[in-house]
């Protein structure tokens, strides 16, 4: 093969391969084969930002999650990026966030910026309810991965919950 | 103070809305041209988008059922396969069973122009206007009257003759059809991947809203539309050949087809069948019966097939269709009328989607 084809196709033969490492350490993905992992990679959308640029506005309708694949991003309140009021999280590569927009599109609850040049990989609501339409099984999976991931993070708000609590009646 | 007073607000206010203005009028701009290269493309490459408008529709009527064998574990490019091969075999026993059938039919409108055979027929008109048009007086208006009915009838044979022959020529165009076919069922998703890349992130999320609930709306109008005309079609079928008819097949399939069109095409598909039987009977009664007949169809289609079939379409303005269908006509013809309404539907989708975008994302920053 001609070196300049045969290096196009190592490029996306890497490429596919680093999406298949990333996604399979990202918790609802975890357990799928590589077969059915490369379904989902066949959705991905691959987005590039600018230090700075928001990836979504809290109030925005949620469409889909994303993957950090490279670089940092910030989850914030407030409406100056620049001078956020809160910084809730900083999430870097393998992070994910937004999954909750998976299920519905019920509006973002905060802010998402991009604190350096980062790659981010989008997976959104309609591709994925078309690939469970086509492969109930693999939905099957994956949400049951996502509904223990949610019911994960429901014990653990209610425990901080709690623990509020106590220390309010103390 | 005002905060309007304080002059480096003002001046970020100013700032701020000359981008917002900036924004929408780049947005307006943008839009009026691709507007305009549709147009452009639709008049200078007319043959060719009406090769890939229907390769879309085929697409459309397709994707669920190789969806379907993908749930059953076939690949898609397999699945794909599989149902052109299906096709391929339905095709050819059409061809084999139905093609002599219409050629036939053609054939014998283009005999009956060329061996004078309508001229008994006229013959007989003859003298059936002149006894019910007495009451006019004055021959000569009676035979004025008669010599436009007679000249409407021969170019409307002629006209059907000459719909018939181009469709048949359009055969070897059609022959590319199933490769497009192919290539957008089978790579669609990578396509519209593909398209999504190329959007800026600002715009990136309410895009993919856009096109996913545009290609629901068109798929959901696109084979609904088809099933109504293909019922719509078999009923006219059968009701023409009761009535016996000539030319029943034919005319029965414009019928379906006309059906496509809001409100004109259940004329266009009737007057066939009437003017046919005019030439064929010098009598009203069968004329009658066909009225009766069309009728019946439009009601079982209006309160049963339509309601089931052409489901979750948008709903448009009786006149605004009037003016797309118009619109459609002069732009592309038959084809034209065809795809006006499920054109507009798509617009306004998209003017829908961009207005919700505008409410809802931060797209003018």
């Amino acid at each position: 093969m001609h070196p300049i084809w045969s290096n196009i196709f190592k490029e996306a033969k890497n490429q596919s391969e680093d999406l298949y490492q990333i996604l399979s350490n990202v918790p609802i993905f975890t357990g799928l084969s590589r077969r059915e992992l490369k379904e989902f990679i066949r959705i991905c959308h691959k987005r590039t930002y600018q230090q700075g640029e928001v990836v979504f506005w809290k109030g925005e309708p949620g469409v889909g999650m994303y993957i950090v694949q490279k670089g940092k991003v910030a989850v914030f309140a407030g409406e100056d990026p620049q001078n956020p009021e809160i910084v809730f999280a900083t999430l870097s590569e393998g992070d994910f966030l937004g999954e909750l927009a998976l299920l519905d599109d019920t509006p973002r609850s905060a802010s998402v910026v991009a604190l350096e040049p980062s790659k981010l990989i989008g997976i959104f609501r309609p591709d994925l309810f078309s690939l469970f339409e086509r492969k109930p099984g693999l939905g099957v999976k994956m949400l049951s991965k996502l509904a223990q991931l949610v019911g994960e993070r429901l014990k653990f708000t209610n425990d901080a919950l709690e623990e509020c609590r106590q220390k309010g009646n103390t | 103070m005002a905060l309007d007073s304080n002059p480096v607000f003002s001046v970020r206010i100013e700032k701020t809305d000359l981008k917002k203005f900036s924004h929408v009028a780049l947005l307006a701009l943008l839009s009026v041209a691709v507007i305009w290269a549709l147009i452009e493309m639709v008049v200078h490459f007319r043959e060719l988008m009406i090769l890939f408008v229907l390769s879309a529709l085929l697409t459309y009527l397709l994707d669920p059922v190789v969806t379907f064998l993908e749930t059953k574990g076939l690949g898609r490019t397999l699945a794909t396969l599989l149902i052109f091969l299906i096709l391929g075999i339905f095709v050819a026993w059409g061809v084999y069973i139905l093609l002599p059938k219409l050629t036939g039919q053609v054939n014998a409108i283009g005999k009956n122009l060329q061996n004078g055979s309508m001229k008994g027929v006229f013959s007989n008109w003859d003298t059936f206007l002149r006894e019910k048009l007495a009451f006019l007086g004055s021959p000569e208006t009676v035979q004025n009257i008669i010599d436009k009915i007679r000249t409407a009838l021969v170019q409307f044979q002629e006209g059907l003759f000459k719909l018939a022959l181009s469709l048949f020529s359009a055969l070897s165009d059609l022959a590319i059809i199933p490769f497009i076919t192919f290539f957008l069922i089978k790579d669609g998703p990578a396509m519209k991947k593909a398209l999504i890349k190329a959007v800026p992130n600002r715009y990136f999320e309410m895009s993919l809203n856009l096109i996913h609930k545009t290609d629901r709306q068109l798929g959901h109008y696109i084979r609904g539309q088809m099933i109504d005309a293909f019922l719509v079609g078999v009923l006219s079928i059968i009701a023409l050949y009761i009535l016996d008819i000539n030319y029943y097949f034919f005319i029965g399939s414009i019928a379906g087809l006309a059906n496509m069109i809001p409100y004109f095409g259940p004329i266009v598909g009737a007057v066939p069948a009437i003017v046919v039987s005019l030439t064929q009977n010098s009598s009203l009664t069968p004329v009658i019966w066909i009225a009766v007949a069309f009728t019946i169809i439009q009601l079982i289609d209006n309160v049963l097939i339509s309601p089931i079939v052409v489901a979750r379409s948008v709903e448009i303005h009786p006149l605004l269709v009037v003016v797309v269908i118009l619109i459609g006509g002069q732009l592309m013809g038959i084809l034209g009328m065809l795809i006006a309404v499920p054109a507009a539907s798509i617009l306004i989708v998209i003017v829908k989607e961009i207005i919700f975008g505008f409410k809802n994302y931060r797209i003018l920053g």
